[in-house]
């Protein structure tokens, strides 16, 4: 009984694979364990690119609904959080992309709007963190960041990933990853020069 | 190692990415270079801030609520239907909380709007211009009538069938409704014409007073007489034929008894045609007024134009070769067909042509 064996596991802690395998046979709630497990990298990833709170608390829902769709494709021997990592990622990459083609047009109105709320959200729980100058400083140079530059530093920065690893999960060479975390460090140091 | 390579493995050396060989180069290069030490620093300070801002994490509230929110979210995305599927695929492609959908709905909406109105504001002005014709040509023919006296013209022998009449059997009976053909006899379309005229010609502003197509295409006491004598001018537009044996001309021994009466004939109707004619673009006024769609609108603002072709060539009259100009006009609106369009185009030449010499 598949069911058995699973429980049998689940008295340790079940790896990934085990989990995503059980997924793939119809338990729907070891797909909840596989989130338990990772929504805060998940989250973080997406804030960390989109700068914002509702549209990371979206984008992270949108990742793990994503990839429950695509468990049937899923290579388990492939590692889950760089693939969760990959679809945050070009789901962020995605969403800026669409947000700078509207903020074109609706650039006034957008500016005033997350001003509004970024004044709103520095006096809330989520921005307790967040209340020295250099930090606000180095957050709006990190948001302003280009979408690549971005996945790139965050992967190294909050991830912890090696090169390998990054150029792996966002499928790009080893030098790409290199080049690209030169530019945004070299970005991000520019900007907060006056206050180092 | 120079500077700017330097520079570039600054990054590499922070994250331990460098292999042995080249980290001791750049280490020696460090060594003696104030410069790259400072950057190399400036780096490092960035990364450790960096590293900071990775703690910013929302409450346990929010972590709470995710896994439910998360479920919620699958068993929706399972059970809603293809459309919402397709809908919800579309919305990816525009911003969060866009304005789009609603503002391409109201652009939508408004450019139909505009191009119904058009059609309308279109329809109207033909209507108006064709109504406008009969009450000009009205009040133009009772300024005639008043001025001045129809001159005989010199009286041809040619058959009313070579000129676009025909001879009908007298049984034969209009198979359509429309053109409705005005059956006139030798003797009586003087005196029918005389009947017809104060109703033609009340210059009244109103529409309700124009004569109807039943009125036209009956005048009381003629059709009875025209069938018996059975002699009938159509236009020349008219598709109707009949065949050879249909035709019944005089015989020869009635030749001579008949070539008065013919001859009469013949002089009544080639100078009663211009009447006809007058008929006729009422009646087609008529029929454009019953509102008919597509072809027939087409059709009937052709066969309009037409009418008023043939009587503004055959009066020469100024105002009616500018209502004829009119109605080639208004059929060009409405022609579909190249050919017609081309043919609707040349009569407006000729016609201005003529209009230019007087």
């Amino acid at each position: 009984m598949p069911n058995a064996s699973w429980k049998k596991q689940g008295s340790h802690q079940a790896t990934d694979a085990e989990l995503i395998r059980e997924v793939k046979k119809g338990r729907r709630e070891c797909f909840d364990q596989l989130a338990l497990r990772h929504q805060r990298m998940v989250y973080l990833i997406t804030r960390r690119m989109t700068a914002n709170h509702q549209d990371a608390d979206d984008l992270a829902q949108e990742t793990f609904l994503a990839a429950y769709r695509a468990m049937e494709r899923f290579d388990d021997r492939q590692s889950f959080p760089a693939y969760l990592s990959r679809i945050a990622i070009n789901l962020s990459i995605n969403h800026l992309r669409r947000r700078k083609r509207w903020l074109r047009i609706w650039s006034e109105r957008r500016g005033e709007a997350e001003k509004a709320s970024m004044s709103a959200k520095t006096q809330g729980p989520h921005r307790k963190m967040e209340q020295t100058e250099l930090l606000d400083r180095l957050e709006r140079a990190v948001k302003d960041l280009p979408p690549h530059q971005k996945a790139v530093f965050i992967l190294k920065v909050h991830r912890e990933m090696s090169y390998e690893e990054i150029a792996q999960t966002l499928r790009i060479s080893t030098g790409t990853v290199m080049s690209r975390l030169h530019r945004a460090r070299n970005r991000l140091r520019t900007q907060l020069k006056d206050l180092m | 190692m120079r500077c700017r390579k330097t520079r570039k493995l600054l990054g590499p050396l922070l994250d331990g990415e460098l292999s042995p060989g080249v980290k001791d180069q750049v280490s020696a290069h460090l060594k003696g270079c104030p410069a790259c030490r400072a950057r190399l620093e400036s780096i490092q300070k960035v990364q450790a801030l960096s590293s900071q801002l990775a703690q910013a994490q929302p409450d346990e509230a929010y972590w709470s609520t995710f896994l439910l929110r998360l479920r919620s979210k699958i068993a929706r995305t399972e059970r809603e239907p293809m459309w919402t599927k397709a809908r919800k695929a579309f919305g990816l492609l525009l911003p969060p909380h866009s304005p789009w959908p609603r503002l391409a709905g109201a652009v939508a909406v408004a450019v139909l709007a505009v191009i119904l109105g058009r059609a309308l504001i279109r329809h109207d002005i033909q209507m108006g211009r064709v109504r406008a014709l009969p009450k000009k040509l009205l009040t133009e023919q009772a300024q005639i009538a008043t001025r001045e006296t129809p001159t005989e013209k010199v009286v041809d022998l040619e058959p009313p069938a070579a000129r676009g009449g025909r001879i009908i059997l007298p049984e034969e009976q209009p198979t359509t409704p429309s053109p409705p053909d005005v059956s006139i006899s030798a003797g009586e379309m003087l005196s029918l014409k005389e009947e017809a005229k104060p109703a033609l010609v009340s210059p009244s502003p109103q529409e309700d007073l124009l004569p109807t197509a039943d009125q036209i295409s009956q005048p009381p006491g003629l059709a009875p007489k025209a069938k018996a004598l059975g002699f009938q001018a159509l236009d020349q537009g008219d598709e109707r034929s009949l065949s050879n044996e249909d035709r019944k001309f005089p015989s020869p021994d009635q030749a001579v008894d008949q070539e008065k009466a013919l001859m009469s004939m013949a002089k009544v109707a080639r100078s009663s045609e211009p009447e006809y004619l007058r008929q006729q673009t009422i009646v087609w006024q008529n029929s454009i007024q019953t509102h008919p769609r597509g072809e027939e609108l087409e059709q009937s603002y052709f066969q309009l134009s037409e009418s008023w072709y043939q009587l503004a060539l055959m009066t020469a009259h100024r105002v009616d070769l500018i209502q004829a100009v009119e109605a080639q006009r208004a059929a060009l609106d409405f022609a579909t067909e190249e050919s017609t369009r081309s043919l609707l185009r040349s009569r407006i030449q000729t016609l201005e042509e003529r209009l230019r010499k007087k």
